[in-house]
């Protein structure tokens, strides 16, 4: 089977499921269409130039808030792990955090960043960042003593350690911090836009709930869907261009 | 001198003054501002009037945005964001009880005395039983948010029937979900607005009985359902663009007056409503483009206070922004 | 060499900076919108009563959605990352899935669960259920390859080997993808409760945000964030017991 069978035969799957659950009637069509009403509605929606700006929007805020957020994750984590002080100033904030939903700051958020581009930014920033800094700060700390023991008799100081030795090795599990703060960066968006929004393919969720285009938008939660697959490729392919000798290593010994 | 070069020559003076009125019109920057809004029916004159072109006609560079929920309108304007924005009185009471600097200068609907114009109501569905407002006691109602008009709908029908709005059970819902959540019995009363009165209404399922309509239990009390806010120093230092935004509103309410099927046709393209859902809507859809008076607004923070739902003191004249 | 019980200094001098500074930007701003610290505390001493309650009813949803994640996804996270064939075919769905906010899901879900705990429970299952299932999928799969060597050589069945040698192994990791899915409950209870609104900390800050009601607003965010930390704080205990053999071991990379 071709390697994109899988997921196909997976989604196939899943639309049968769906379709199952809609025939046996335990809720009304009208407010769980079945497969072809969904697919008609989104073969409208991917005939409309509304749509396709939306979806660029919204992933460019995804995107953007999520490399903000791995930058200064990474790079607060990387401080946290050479000066012990700082790990340790950051984490009462860090857990104070880590548990706001986004969409309860947004009202808030808008006094002090407008309804622009920045409000997006801070919203997906914020809803990233804890979860890459805390897998960042876990995967540090979970260095092989002896990768370091090595380096240091080669002669490497701290800041060679970390960024040669300790932060490649990190990398998987930073990745699946990544993976996971991907899928909030796309959910965070999401809620921002449905909440402030004027544009993207929450507001477009929202506004096909209000005027009661029910297909529409259950194509658009499947559009959601499909827009989360493709981020997360992107980001299994950015692991494996930085971290690929790990899985290699893997696959080799499980062979 | 012969009469065509007369002619020609007070042509040519004219068309010279002309020019010169219109070259110093165009030096005139328009004044540019951001109105945000609620998409709602009651919505569309603005909608329609920025479409039109009628707020460049007045020397205006609107930039309309609609947003998806009443605290991030009245957040946007009183954050200066937008300068301008729709909502209902309620929150902006509610808003001057907290000292945000925002005010009312214009009306888009006001209530009726006559009772089936209004832009509210509540309803039940048939399988609930609900024959009346005293029976909603220990009955669920749905309600689009806590603490805002709908509530203050609720309380003020529930008191006249002599029920207490706490012997209700009370979910949160958003409007579009209230159809569902009366089908399928989640919710037996709910507040509603158009589209989706209608939409209930047409529902064989439902069969949705109106139960009252307007927020307030006075038929007599007159008081804006719909307005216009503005942040209060940018409001204060232009007047000008105020007047202007109320004559393009003006316009586009004028143009649905000569042509009752416009608004029609414009809510089928504009919300991309179904043709059938919109077609069976009240005839009985009167905007009302009314400066509203701090006497307008007093009924509101009357009534807010009577049902505790207001606890700080809030002057009626301090939510007003009179446009001289 | 680990520093268990000495008190975090660097933290509690952060924090009080963080907030001096806050009380001072809003006395200079000086608006209605911007409340300082020390409003907000007033605020939050005045509903201290209905703050609580509302907070406790949060958290039973919180914990029911997690607890039915934890028991239903981390077998079957260890069960898909040591099964590579069934991972492929599963991977796909749950990259499907795993997307959709939890803004855009409730609607659906109160179709089918009305507006009550169990609609908002079931959301919070799925939104709490990824993060564990993802970290546990990836940390069975990352397995040191030595490790699995030895097992096999010394003849251990595979079922053995899950629970021997996979399951110590990819603890870390796991206990990381727990303490996520802990946070994401808790935030999702909170924005659930937002939509559909009947109680809880989502209703209190719904009515907050409704009658501008500023302070009050984030009385409530601050109250999310302390119980945020005191449930970090205790999870964090409860791991550094659990896993001290691997806090030992990679404590020496600290030196």
């Amino acid at each position: 089977m071709p390697a994109w069978g899988r997921p196909l035969v997976s989604l196939a799957g899943f639309l049968l499921l769906w379709q199952a659950l809609v025939m046996s009637d335990r809720v009304p069509q009208e407010y769980l269409p079945g497969v072809p009403a969904i697919v008609k509605a989104l073969i409208e929606l991917v005939g409309s130039k509304e749509f396709w700006t939306g979806e660029a929007l919204t992933l460019a805020r995804a995107v953007g808030g999520l490399l903000l957020a791995s930058a200064t994750g990474i790079g607060l984590a990387l401080l946290g792990a050479r000066y012990r002080v700082v790990e340790r100033a950051l984490s009462p904030l860090v857990q104070l955090m880590v548990s706001l939903p986004p969409a309860a700051l947004v009202p808030l958020s808008i006094f002090a960043f407008g309804l622009g581009a920045s409000l997006f930014t801070f919203i997906i920033w914020f809803a990233c960042i804890w979860a890459i800094y805390l897998s960042a700060v876990n995967a540090l700390k979970s260095s092989e003593p002896v990768q370091v023991h090595v380096a240091r008799t080669f002669g490497y100081g701290d800041w060679a350690i970390l960024l040669r030795v300790r932060l490649p090795a990190a990398w998987p599990e930073i990745s699946s911090g990544i993976r996971i703060a991907a899928a909030g960066s796309l959910m965070a968006a999401v809620a921002a836009e449905m909440l402030a929004g004027k544009d993207g393919l929450g507001f477009l969720l929202y506004d096909s709930a209000f005027s009661l285009r029910i297909p529409e938008m259950f194509a658009l939660l499947g559009v959601f869907g499909l827009n989360g697959m493709l981020l997360n490729a992107a980001v299994m392919r950015a692991r494996r261009a930085i971290a690929g000798w790990h899985d290699q290593l893997a696959a080799m010994a499980s062979a | 001198m012969n009469p065509i070069a007369t002619l020609l020559a007070r042509t040519c003076a004219l068309m010279i003054v002309a020019l010169a009125c219109s070259a110093q019109a165009q030096t005139q920057p328009p004044i540019a501002l951001t109105l945000a809004g609620l998409r709602t029916i009651q919505f569309l004159p603005v909608q329609y009037a920025q479409k039109q072109g009628y707020f460049k006609r007045e020397g205006l560079d609107v930039n309309l945005i609609s947003l998806n929920s009443g605290p991030a309108v009245i957040s946007a304007v009183a954050s200066g964001s937008a300068q301008v924005g729709y909502a209902s009185p309620v929150p902006i009471i509610f808003a001057r009880a907290q000292s945000q600097p925002v005010r009312i200068f214009d009306a888009l609907t006001m209530s009726s005395p006559k009772g089936d114009v209004q832009w509210n109501w509540l309803v039940a569905s048939e399988k609930s039983g609900i024959k009346s407002i005293k029976d909603l006691a220990g009955k669920t109602i749905a309600l689009n948010t806590m603490g805002g008009a709908c509530e203050l709908q609720f309380r003020e029908n529930m008191a006249k029937a002599g029920v207490s709005f706490d012997s209700a059970k009370h979910i949160v819902v958003p409007y579009p979900q209230m159809q569902a959540a009366l089908q399928l019995g989640n919710a037996d009363a709910a507040c509603v607005v158009e589209p989706f009165r209608t939409s209930i209404h047409v529902s064989p399922e439902i069969k949705g009985r109106e139960l009252s309509n307007g927020t307030l239990a006075d038929r007599g009390k007159r008081y804006p359902e719909d307005i216009l806010f503005v942040r209060d120093d940018w409001g204060k230092a232009n007047m000008e663009a105020l007047r202007r935004i109320h004559r393009g509103v003006a316009a586009a309410l004028a143009d649905f007056k000569k042509d009752p099927t416009l608004l029609r046709r414009v809510m089928t393209e504009d919300f991309k409503l179904s043709g059938a859902v919109v077609s069976l809507m009240s005839n009985n859809m009167e905007f009302a483009n009314v400066p509203p008076a701090a006497s307008d607004i007093k009924p509101l923070v009357e009534a807010l206070t009577r049902h505790q739902m207001l606890k700080t003191a809030v002057n009626p004249d301090d939510v007003i922004l009179q446009v001289r | 060499m680990t520093r268990h019980k000495q008190f975090n200094w660097p933290g509690l001098v952060f924090t009080i900076g963080l907030l001096f500074a806050w009380e001072m930007a809003a006395r200079s701003v000086n608006s209605p919108s911007f409340p300082g610290f020390l409003a907000v505390l007033q605020a939050l001493t005045q509903d201290a009563a209905n703050l609580v309650t509302q907070m406790g009813i949060t958290l039973v949803r919180g914990a029911a959605g997690f607890a039915l994640a934890l028991a239903v996804m981390l077998p079957l996270g260890i069960f898909i990352g040591r099964t590579p064939r069934i991972g492929r075919y599963v991977e796909p769905a749950i990259d499907l899935l795993r997307p959709l906010p939890p803004l855009a899901i409730v609607p659906v879900a109160m179709l089918f669960a009305g507006t009550g705990s169990v609609a908002k429970i079931s959301v919070i299952f799925y939104s709490a259920a990824f993060p564990i299932l993802i970290n546990a999928i990836d940390a069975t799969r990352a397995t040191h390859p030595l490790l699995l060597n030895v097992g096999r050589s010394i003849g251990l069945s595979r079922s053995e080997i899950m629970r021997l040698i996979d399951l110590p192994a990819a603890m870390p990791q796991i206990v990381s993808g727990v303490r996520l899915g802990l946070a994401v409950a808790l935030l999702v209870s909170v924005s659930s409760e937002m939509l559909l609104s009947t109680d809880g900390m989502g209703n209190y800050l719904m009515r907050a945000q409704e009658q501008f009601q500023i302070a009050g607003g984030l009385a409530g965010i601050l109250t999310i964030a302390l119980v945020s930390l005191a449930i970090n704080t205790v999870v964090l205990r409860i791991e550094r017991s659990l896993l001290a053999w691997h806090h030992a071991r990679h404590g020496m990379a600290h030196v």
